[in-house]
C-alpha cells in the first residue's frame, strides 16, 4: 500500500464525509442518505487513521520533524472523526426522558402531526429574552423540531425589536404567531395542545367554511354599513375561514360542509321546513350561532329552547352605559362565566338593544350562562318611550345581573378518555346571543367585541380532528422540617460529614508524619 | 490492563496518603452543602408562607425549587475543583524526574494516561458519592421526582471526567502545577460560557459554539433528561484530551 492510496482514501474519505454534512443541510427528507455518507466517510478516515498508527510505531526511530508531523496528522484526522461522530449525535440525537411526568416528551399524536408536515412551517416567537417562559417554550419546540425538519423558529424579544413584534401585531410577551403559505395565526398560550392544535389548522388544506343563513332579512356580509357584517367576515376570512350564504329553501337541508351556521337576525319568518332542517342539523352533530335581537323572528325562540336555551321577551336596560355616553339600552358586559370560550377572555364588551337569555332545563343537554350584565341593569318589557323617564319596576321587571348570552352542549364538557386519547366526541353546540349589534360594524371595534364573537366561532367550529392533549406538570412535592429535623440535618450533613472527612484525612497524614 | 489497574491503585493511595483528597472532599461538601441547606430552607420558608394558599400549593416542588439551583450552583464550583485533582498527575513526574522512570519501565504512555485519568475518575465518583447525602436528605424527607436527580449525577461525573481530561492535558505540558491547573482554568472558563456568545454570532456558528459549551449539555441532564448528543460530546472531549496527553507524553521519547 503505497503513498497514493493513503492519499485517495483520505480524500475520498472526507469527501464522501463532506458531502454527507452538505446533504444533512440540505435534505428536508431521507436524511439517512447523508448519515450514510458521513459512515462511509468515517470508515475511510478510521482506516486511514489505523494505517497511520501503524507507520508511526515503524517510524519510532525517526527524527522529530516527522513524528511532529505524523502527530499533527494524526490528530487532525482523530479531531475530524470525532466532528463528524458529535455532528451526526446532534443531528440524531436521540433522547430519554427520566422525569417522573415524561415532562420533556411530546405525546404521540403530536408527532403524528409534526411528521406529516408537507410545508414548512415558520414560527416566531415573541418572548422576553431568557425569561423562564421563553426557556419553556424552547424546551417543547426543540422537541418538535426533532420530528421535522420543516418547523423553522425565529425568536424575537420584543423589547429589543419592537418593529417586527409591531408588524405581527403583537403586543403581549409569550405570543407565538405561526405562518405557513400565506397563513397565520396567532398562539398566546405556551402548550403542547396549543401548539400541535394551531399546526393542524395551518396546514389543513381544505378551509373551513362558515354558512351563513340568508332570505330573511338577516344582516348581511356584505353590508359595508354600520347594521352589516363585513368587518366581521373580513376578520374571519383572515384567521383562514371561507364564509358562504345559505339559502335554505333552495337547498332543503344544511350542507354538510358548513362547519358552522350562523343565523344573524333575521326578521321574516322561517318555513317550517327550513326550522327543521336547522334543528336537524344542530342535533345530527351540528354547530350554530343564533344572534337574535328583540325584534328577529320568533322561530329562533322555539329552536333555541329545544337546546335549553330560552330567549326572552323584551330588553335590557343597563345604567353603567350612561357613564360614558352610551345609550340605556347598551348593557355593557364585563362578567364571564368560565367556559371554554371565555378563558383568558376580560375585556368588557358592549351589546345594543338586548334580549335576556336564560337557562332552561333540557334533557341531553348542558347549557352554561356565558355573558352576564351588572347588577345595576334590569329587563323589562315596558315600551321605551323616553330613556328619562325609564325607572325599574320591581312587579313587572327582572334585576339583573341578566344573561345576554348562552352556549349549550350536548354533552358534559368532553373528557379525553384512555383508550383512545384526544378524540373528542361529536357533538353538538349551539350559542344563543340576545343580540346581533354588538358583531355588526357599527360596534365590532368596540374593545372586546370582536375577540368575543370570533372566539366563539372559533370555539363554535372546532374541527374534529383536532386533539386533546393533557398538559403536564410536575407532580407538587413538598418537605417539612421540623425545626429540630432542620437543625438536625444541618449539623449532621454539611457540617458534619465534611469536617469527619478532613479529620479523617488529617489523621492519616499526621500518622505518617510520625512515622 | 493489569497495569493500569497497578497504575490507579498507586495513584488513588497516593491521593489518600496525602491530605489533599480529603482537603478537596472537605472543601466541596462544605460549600456544597451550605449552598444546600440555604436553598432548603428557602424553600422551606416558601412552604410553610404557601400553606395559607391552598391553590399555591401545587407550584411547590422540589425538583424545579431545590434540587435544579443545587446542581446549578454547584455544577461551577466542582468542575473547577477538578484541575486541582489532575494538577499533580504528570507535572509532578516531569519535575521530579520520575517520568523517566515510568516511561522507560513496560508500561506504555497509553497505559500511564489511562491509569491517571481512571484514578482522577475514581476520585470524583468518590466525591460525588459522598455529595449524594443531600438529595438523600430530600428524598428521605420529601417526595421529590428520582429520576432527574440520577441523570444530573450521570452529567455531573461526566462534566467532572471532561475536566479531569483537560486537567491531565494541561499537566503533561507543563511541570509547574500552578500553570497546569490555570490554564486548565482559563480553558474551563472559556468552555463553561462559549454558549453565550451563541445569539450573536448566527445561527450555525452559533449552534456549534452552543455544542461545545460545557454548560449546555448539563442543562439537559439536570432537567432529567439524557441527550446522545451530550453524551457523545463529554466522551468525545475526554477521548480527545486523553489522545492529545498521550501524544505529549510520547514526545518526550523524541523531542
Amino acid at each position: 500500500m503505497g503513498k497514493t492510496q493513503t492519499l485517495i482514501i483520505g480524500i475520498l474519505g472526507s469527501l464522501l464525509a463532506l458531502a454527507g454534512v452538505i446533504l444533512h443541510y440540505y435534505l428536508t427528507s431521507r436524511i439517512w442518505i447523508g448519515t450514510v455518507l458521513i459512515a462511509a466517510g468515517l470508515v475511510f478516515l478510521a482506516l486511514l487513521a489505523v494505517r497511520h498508527f501503524r507507520q508511526i510505531k515503524n517510524l519510532a526511530g525517526l527524527r522529530q520533524t516527522r513524528l511532529g508531523a505524523n502527530t499533527l496528522v494524526l490528530s487532525l484526522i482523530i479531531l475530524a472523526i470525532l466532528v463528524l461522530l458529535n455532528f451526526l449525535s446532534v443531528r440524531h440525537n436521540p433522547r430519554k426522558d427520566f422525569t417522573k411526568e415524561g415532562l420533556f416528551t411530546i405525546s404521540s399524536q403530536t408527532i403524528r402531526v409534526v411528521k406529516e408536515l408537507q410545508n414548512d412551517v415558520k414560527i416566531t416567537s415573541f418572548f422576553k429574552d431568557k425569561s423562564p417562559e421563553q426557556e419553556k417554550f424552547q424546551d417543547l419546540i426543540q422537541e418538535y423540531q426533532r420530528f421535522s425538519p420543516r418547523l423553522k423558529v425565529n425568536e424575537i424579544d420584543p423589547d429589543q425589536e419592537p418593529t417586527i413584534a409591531q408588524n405581527y401585531g403583537v403586543a403581549q410577551y409569550g405570543t407565538i404567531v405561526l405562518e405557513s403559505q400565506g397563513k397565520s395565526l396567532k398562539v398566546k398560550e405556551t402548550s403542547e395542545s396549543e401548539l400541535t392544535n394551531n399546526l393542524i389548522k395551518i396546514t389543513r388544506k381544505e378551509t373551513k367554511k362558515i354558512c351563513f343563513l340568508d332570505g330573511h332579512g338577516e344582516r348581511s356580509l356584505e353590508d359595508k354599513d354600520k347594521p352589516g357584517l363585513s368587518q366581521l367576515k373580513e376578520s374571519l376570512e383572515s384567521e383562514g375561514y371561507q364564509t358562504r350564504q345559505l339559502l335554505l329553501m333552495q337547498e332543503g337541508k344544511v350542507p354538510g360542509e358548513c362547519q358552522l351556521l350562523v343565523i344573524a337576525s333575521p326578521t321574516k319568518p322561517l318555513l317550517g321546513q327550513e326550522e327543521e332542517a336547522i334543528d336537524q342539523f344542530i342535533q345530527g352533530g351540528g354547530a350554530s350561532l343564533i344572534l337574535a335581537d328583540p325584534e328577529s323572528t320568533p322561530e329562533l325562540a322555539r329552536i333555541a329552547a329545544k337546546f335549553g336555551i330560552e330567549l326572552g321577551n323584551g330588553y335590557i336596560i343597563d345604567f353603567v352605559s350612561r357613564i360614558f355616553g352610551g345609550s340605556l339600552t347598551m348593557p355593557l358586559i364585563t362578567k364571564y362565566a368560565v367556559h371554554e370560550i371565555t378563558t383568558n377572555f376580560r375585556p368588557a364588551t358592549l351589546f345594543s338593544t338586548v334580549r335576556p337569555v336564560k337557562k332552561m332545563d333540557a334533557p341531553g343537554y348542558v347549557v352554561v350562562e356565558l355573558a352576564q350584565t351588572g347588577e345595576q341593569s334590569f329587563s323589562t318589557r315596558q315600551k321605551l318611550t323616553s330613556t328619562e323617564k325609564i325607572k325599574f319596576d320591581p312587579q313587572k321587571d327582572t334585576k339583573g345581573p341578566i344573561t345576554v348570552a348562552a352556549v349549550s352542549t350536548s354533552r358534559p364538557k368532553f373528557e379525553p378518555d384512555e383508550d383512545n386519547p384526544g378524540k373528542p366526541e361529536v357533538s353538538s353546540r349551539l350559542v344563543v346571543f340576545g343580540d346581533s349589534d354588538f358583531a355588526t360594524n357599527s360596534l365590532f371595534n368596540f374593545s372586546g367585541n370582536s375577540d368575543f364573537i370570533l372566539n366563539v366561532i372559533n370555539w363554535l367550529s372546532q374541527e374534529k380532528d383536532l386533539i386533546a392533549i393533557r398538559p403536564k406538570a410536575r407532580a407538587p412535592s413538598l418537605v417539612h422540617l421540623t425545626p429540630l429535623q432542620g437543625k438536625l440535618i444541618f449539623y449532621l450533613s454539611v457540617m458534619g460529614l465534611p469536617l469527619a472527612i478532613l479529620l479523617f484525612g488529617l489523621g492519616i497524614w499526621w500518622r505518617r508524619r510520625r512515622k | 490492563m493489569k497495569k493500569i489497574q497497578a497504575l490507579v491503585i498507586k495513584e488513588l493511595g497516593s491521593y489518600f496518603i496525602s491530605p489533599v483528597a480529603y482537603v478537596i472532599i472537605f472543601i466541596f461538601l462544605a460549600v456544597a452543602g451550605f449552598l444546600f441547606f440555604q436553598i432548603l430552607s428557602y424553600f422551606n420558608v416558601q412552604s410553610i408562607q404557601m400553606m395559607r394558599y391552598p391553590g399555591l400549593l401545587d407550584r411547590l416542588n422540589l425538583n424545579d425549587m431545590v434540587l435544579f439551583p443545587f446542581f446549578h450552583n454547584v455544577v461551577v464550583f466542582f468542575t473547577f475543583l477538578i484541575p486541582v485533582l489532575t494538577m499533580r498527575l504528570l507535572s509532578e513526574e516531569k519535575k521530579l524526574g520520575t517520568g523517566e522512570l515510568l516511561f522507560t519501565s513496560p508500561i506504555t504512555t497509553t497505559e500511564v494516561v489511562l491509569g491517571k485519568f481512571f484514578s482522577a475518575a475514581l476520585l470524583i465518583l468518590v466525591m460525588l458519592l459522598f455529595s449524594f447525602v443531600y438529595p438523600l436528605v430530600i428524598l428521605i424527607f420529601g417526595n421529590p421526582d428520582a429520576g432527574p436527580i440520577l441523570t444530573a449525577y450521570l452529567g455531573l461525573f461526566l462534566l467532572g471526567c471532561a475536566a479531569a481530561g483537560l486537567g491531565l492535558l494541561t499537566s503533561s505540558l507543563t511541570e509547574n502545577q500552578i500553570i497546569a491547573v490555570i490554564s486548565a482554568w482559563g480553558i474551563l472558563i472559556l468552555l463553561l460560557i462559549i454558549g453565550w456568545a451563541a445569539q450573536s454570532v448566527g445561527p450555525t456558528f452559533g449552534a456549534v459554539l452552543q455544542h461545545l459549551s460545557f454548560m449546555e449539555h448539563f442543562q439537559s441532564f439536570s432537567k432529567g433528561i439524557i441527550e446522545l448528543k451530550g453524551v457523545v460530546y463529554y466522551l468525545s472531549f475526554i477521548f480527545f484530551t486523553l489522545f492529545l496527553t498521550q501524544r505529549v507524553l510520547d514526545s518526550q521519547s523524541w523531542r
